[in-house]
């Protein structure tokens, strides 16, 4: 089956303007600007399949956003070569923009003073839905979101997860076959992170959608992804699975600790790498190959009450990735 | 698309945005207040017009009514939505964010019509002759050339809006149009009370014919000229913004996210 989302070299180069502060910072700045080159994304390639949901990770202006903007449609890419279903995003012709829709987090489609069913309404006109299916599919998200009672209220007297939804559902209303997320979960609560992550999961897998995520919450990429990208200062450093990412990158276990009283770091750091001390638990991480060794000597020498060896989790793994900027 | 589905999009807009225009309803017995402001010169006009065989009261009640059918928030809107992004949610959709604009200005313009019935009848009131007599013929060139003016309006506000994708923000030269259109327009002063070499020059520029022409003509003065200058600054200036627009965004950031 083609591929749905094809990027080679895509690159991203802006000027930005740069203005020192102070009046006399305020004066050179009318008279003359200084420009700076930013380079916010560098030669990414990557594709996607028909039917995948993949995490699209990377710390704060690694360029995961530029990325999702380009595949989108809104920005002109500076170099490389972009398809989205067969299409080049830039044109943004009508039948591309059909099927794809781009969710920010913090950038909202909503009407703000009216309530979500009249931008409901305008979406449905404006993707030419009839109105039976209009009316189906709103009952049908409506009733997957739970937001049946709100469709009536103005938008602003909503609480964040209820627009966050609501947006989705405006997002979605026109069936797009390519979901792009940017930050779909940003300041909602447990409850709601969860509602949004059960929402896309289920329309992917009903819609066969293709969907790629952004997320700071590991939460949402465990539960939603197979398969990850990462990118820090614009570069690709992973493409792979989830698995493959803590193989590769997390050559260690966890070893949870339960003592039978305080110890100080130093005291266990001959065993592994001290990543959490908290009263009578203590965190390290093990390399595989000397864990069993370890573990056996820390069972010897240590007051040991209880201990566990897991997988450590995606955050420290992802962390340490992009601290140490390992490339793949 | 076809045009039948065009016009159901745009109504369904329109409709939406006549909503949204009406949700605050405090402040539009401000903007009546703001737009009357012809009308305190139709007072003065009246009692001191240099020239007494003229109507000052129908010109003035005309050129109120024009001014009306002036888009206003174009260039900030659009200008504001591409500097902070805004813009980003109406590129995504399979609908030109400058039709959506066009659908606002003309749910507004209902908006503003509607709230000007009862300061029209305050002035049928005031100048019981206002609308008598009226020529049909002339109230059909002046109906145009309002449509005219509002075409020519929006397409310039496009235009400033759009170059805030290169200049970052636009909106001072609206000022002074709007500056120049007050005073060399005819909303506060007829073109007839300036000199003829200022008439003349004026005559080259849109400002006397969105306003003082079409209100002369309604108002039966000589001297009204036909809407030519104003049809070729219409097609002019809506070139150039569609040229601008399409250039500007392949520089646009969609800033944010």
């Amino acid at each position: 089956m083609e591929d749905v989302v094809v990027a080679e070299d895509l690159s991203k180069t802006y000027l930005v303007a740069e203005k020192d502060p102070g009046f006399l910072g305020t004066l050179r700045h009318f008279v003359r600007r200084r420009y700076k080159r930013i380079e916010a994304v560098k030669g990414v390639s990557f594709r996607l399949r028909p039917g995948e949901i993949v995490g699209f990770l990377g710390p704060n202006g690694a360029g995961k956003t530029t990325t999702l903007k380009m595949l989108a449609g809104l920005l002109y890419p500076s170099r490389g070569r972009v398809r989205v279903l067969g299409y080049a995003p830039f044109e943004r012709r009508p039948g591309f923009l059909k099927r794809i829709t781009l969710v920010m987090g913090n950038k909202a489609q909503l009407l703000w003073d009216l309530p979500v069913l009249d931008t409901l309404r305008i979406n449905a006109a404006v993707y030419d839905i009839p109105e039976p299916e209009y009316r189906r599919r709103v009952e049908r998200f409506a009733a997957m979101l739970e937001i049946e009672a709100i469709l009536t209220q103005p938008v602003r007297k909503l609480s964040l997860g209820e627009r966050m939804k609501a947006e989705l559902m405006a997002a979605l209303l026109h069936h797009p076959r390519v979901l792009f997320l940017d930050e779909p979960t940003l300041g909602l609560d447990v409850n709601a992170q969860a509602a949004v992550r059960d929402f896309v999961r289920r329309y992917a897998r009903e819609e066969g959608a293709t969907v790629l995520l952004t997320s700071h919450y590991m939460a949402d990429i465990e539960a939603l992804a197979e398969r990850v990208i990462l990118i820090h200062r614009g570069r690709l450093l992973f493409d792979g699975g989830l698995r493959a990412l803590v193989a590769r990158f997390a050559p260690y276990k966890e070893v949870r600790l339960d003592l039978e009283a305080p110890l100080e770091p130093a005291a266990l750091a001959p065993y592994g790498e001290v990543v959490g001390v908290e009263g009578q638990s203590a965190r390290l991480l093990v390399e595989k190959p000397r864990l069993t060794a370890a573990v056996a000597r820390m069972l010897a020498a240590l007051p040991v009450r209880d201990l566990a060896v897991e997988e450590p989790p995606l955050e420290e793994v992802i962390g340490r990735v992009f601290r140490e900027g390992r490339l793949g | 698309m076809t045009r039948r589905f065009l016009l159901g999009k745009f109504s369904v807009l329109v409709g939406t945005f006549l909503a949204q225009n009406l949700a605050y309803r405090g402040e539009l017995f401000f903007w009546v207040l703001a737009q009357s402001l012809p009308l305190i010169f139709l007072g003065l006009w009246v009692e001191a017009g240099p020239r007494p065989g003229l109507d000052y009261a129908r010109y003035f009640f005309f050129a109120w009514l024009a001014g009306l059918f002036r888009p206003t928030g174009v260039a900030d809107y659009l200008g504001y939505e591409i500097r902070t992004g805004r813009l980003s949610p109406l590129l995504l959709r399979p609908f030109s964010p400058v039709l959506d604009h066009l659908a606002d200005q003309l749910s507004l313009l209902l908006v503003y019509l509607v709230l000007g019935l009862p300061v029209a009848g305050v002035l049928g009131a005031l100048f019981p002759g206002i609308l008598a007599g009226l020529e049909p013929a002339r109230l059909i060139g002046y109906a145009g050339f309002l449509a005219l003016g509002f075409a020519f309006h929006f397409a310039l506000g496009w235009l400033l809006g759009a170059l805030a994708f290169f200049l970052e923000r636009s909106e001072g030269f609206l000022e002074a149009y709007y500056g120049a259109l007050f005073f060399f327009g005819g909303l506060a002063i007829p073109l007839d009370a300036f000199s003829p070499g200022l008439r003349r020059f004026l005559a080259w520029t849109p400002l006397p014919y969105a306003v003082y022409h079409p209100a002369a003509l309604a108002a039966g003065w000589p001297g009204a000229r036909g809407p030519l200058p104003l049809v070729l600054w219409t097609l002019g200036v809506a070139a150039l913004a569609g040229w601008v627009w399409r250039r500007g965004l392949l520089r646009y950031r969609a800033a944010g996210g």
